[in-house]
């Protein structure tokens, strides 16, 4: 019932956008989330537990003190360079994007409980390297949505489009019901984002979270059989790509102390 | 001459943007710091990796003709579009767009994609199917520049060809005494060798962070190659790295370089 009222307001909030005029960016920056998503790489010992007390004393505290907040820290389960973190970040505005490491730098307390991580040597550092995207929400889903704490597992999952035309397609079908099915089918949805600045573009990368794997296989089976589903692919809208020409997913698992 | 000039203008202007500064509070996250804004440019710097075939012209036809038409309409300019030289994995294209304000990243390329003339001339790119698709990938990322340059240069046009430098730094405390180096004569020294200082990017967003990008034009590889002899031998580059903690072994882990000529259409 919950995700119902979720689903119509979020309906309700994109229907305003849509109409209001093109010049509507301060709208749009209160309407709307803007992703980043980190992919800390780590190196097995010391530093592993360095790098989480970072995140967890120093950085969270001080994302959440700027407003930005949930932040979701998660571990690789399925996937390429463990041990690997993945941290994802909301944002209202990308003036917020641009201005963060400024902002942290002027944080007294976050300097404090980082000094470990931040002032690691050049020679012993806390992590190799990060990689990181940058992404819009969705019109269908402008926020991000935390499922319940508790046991859960999470599914990242990154769909390449051969243009920006099919991308936008993409986009499209996951607001014309795709996101709903998600939800009838035992999904909790988490983020849906378009990709503004990262690797193999054009694509859009949206989380799923659920609570374990095996009720994450069937809910996709549920899903690949919803009646609505097979009348999306098959509508004349969505079926003239592929849209989508390549899928790269994750199992990710939250760290304890992750917001989503 | 005209070089200080503009070296002069920029400093007044980041010395003024560090005060007029101040991000409009979004639900808390604005505080309005000194920082990134009003007088420094975001670079977004797209790679288009192509296939031998007819898609090189495709892509070649649709920034000339729509993609940097309609990113000039819409306020962004100059825009350089830069093929591989040297490095890996030619065909290749490089895009670089100046923005005026993050917020533009955004803005900018919607208006380009309301824009009537860009989806007409456009067409054949913007339309191709998902079989016969004109790039294979486009790997971006975004960039603030520094403090003491501001905005892109361009070089004169004729005769030029253009080095792409990354530097990796094993945290962002070296990344951010690298850019201070930069910052603190490494430009300037650059410029007395002979280069063209183009654009100077601290990484917001992309692979390998942290890390910055910048970008110097010669007007040959020949030039190219007597400017860096005469970059290592002087005096005042040799004082510079000398200084404690300067030392490409406390701040820089890494370097990427590739060497670039301009597309005959590019802006930049």
């Amino acid at each position: 019932m919950k995700r119902r009222d979720f689903i119509a307001s979020t309906l309700a909030v994109s229907a305003g956008l849509a109409s209001a005029p093109a010049q509507g960016a301060d709208e749009n920056k209160a309407a709307r989330d803007y992703y980043e998503l980190r992919l800390y790489q780590l190196t097995n010992g010391a530093k592993v537990k360095l790098m989480h007390n970072y995140l967890r004393e120093a950085a969270i505290p001080a994302l959440n003190r700027m407003g930005i907040n949930p932040v979701g820290v998660f571990n690789t389960v399925v996937g390429p360079i463990s041990p690997s973190l993945h941290v994802l970040l909301p944002y209202r505005s990308l003036e917020s994007v641009a201005t963060l490491e400024e902002r942290l730098r002027d944080d007294a307390e976050y300097v404090k409980n980082g000094a470990e991580f931040l002032n690691a040597p050049a020679s012993d550092p806390a992590y190799v390297r990060y990689e990181s995207s940058l992404m819009k929400a969705f019109d269908c889903h402008p926020r991000i949505t935390a499922p319940p704490k508790g046991k859960r597992i999470f599914e990242l999952r990154t769909y390449e489009s051969s243009s920006k035309n099919y991308n936008l397609n993409k986009v499209e079908m996951f607001g014309s019901g795709e996101v709903d099915i998600f939800i009838r089918s035992g999904f909790h949805p988490v983020f849906f984002g378009e990709k503004l600045i990262g690797e193999r573009m054009p694509n859009l990368t949206y989380m799923l979270s659920i609570g374990s794997i095996e009720e994450r296989d069937k809910a996709w089976q549920a899903f690949s059989s919803d009646a609505q589903w097979k009348a999306l692919t098959a509508s004349r809208k969505f079926s003239s790509g592929p849209n989508v020409v390549n899928i790269t997913n994750y199992f990710l698992a939250p760290a304890p102390y992750s917001q989503v | 001459m005209k070089r200080r000039d503009f070296l002069a203008s920029s400093l007044a202007a980041s010395a003024s943007a560090g005060m007029a500064y101040g991000e409009p509070a979004a639900e808390g996250q604005g505080r309005g710091s000194a920082g990134p804004g009003q007088g420094r440019e975001f670079y977004e710097l797209r790679n288009y990796q192509l296939h031998r075939g007819p898609g090189v012209q495709l892509t070649n036809d649709y920034l000339r003709d729509a993609a940097i038409p309609a990113l000039n309409r819409a306020g962004i300019k100059p825009v350089g579009v830069f093929e591989m030289l040297v490095g890996p994995q030619s065909p290749s294209l490089y895009l670089l767009i100046p923005h005026p304000s993050a917020n533009s990243l955004l803005t900018a390329w919607e208006r380009v994609r309301e824009d009537k003339a860009y989806q007409e001339r456009g067409a054949t790119f913007l339309d191709a199917p998902a079989s016969n698709p004109p790039f294979v990938r486009v790997e971006s990322e975004f960039m603030v520049a520094f403090e003491t340059h501001p905005r892109i240069t361009p070089p004169a046009q004729g005769p030029r060809v253009f080095e792409l430098r990354t530097y990796d730094n094993a945290t962002k405390k070296a990344n951010l005494t690298k850019i201070k180096m930069f910052n603190t004569g490494e430009i300037d020294i650059f410029k007395k060798v002979g280069f063209h200082p183009v654009f100077f990017g601290e990484k917001l967003i992309g692979p390998r962070w942290p890390n910055l990008t910048y970008m110097l034009a010669s007007e040959s590889v020949e030039d190219r190659n007597k400017h860096w002899a005469a970059f290592g031998a002087d005096p005042d580059w040799k004082k510079l790295r000398s200084t404690p903690g300067y030392s490409d072994d406390e701040i820089v882990s890494n370097i990427t370089n590739v060497l670039l000529r301009p597309a005959a259409y590019s802006q930049v």
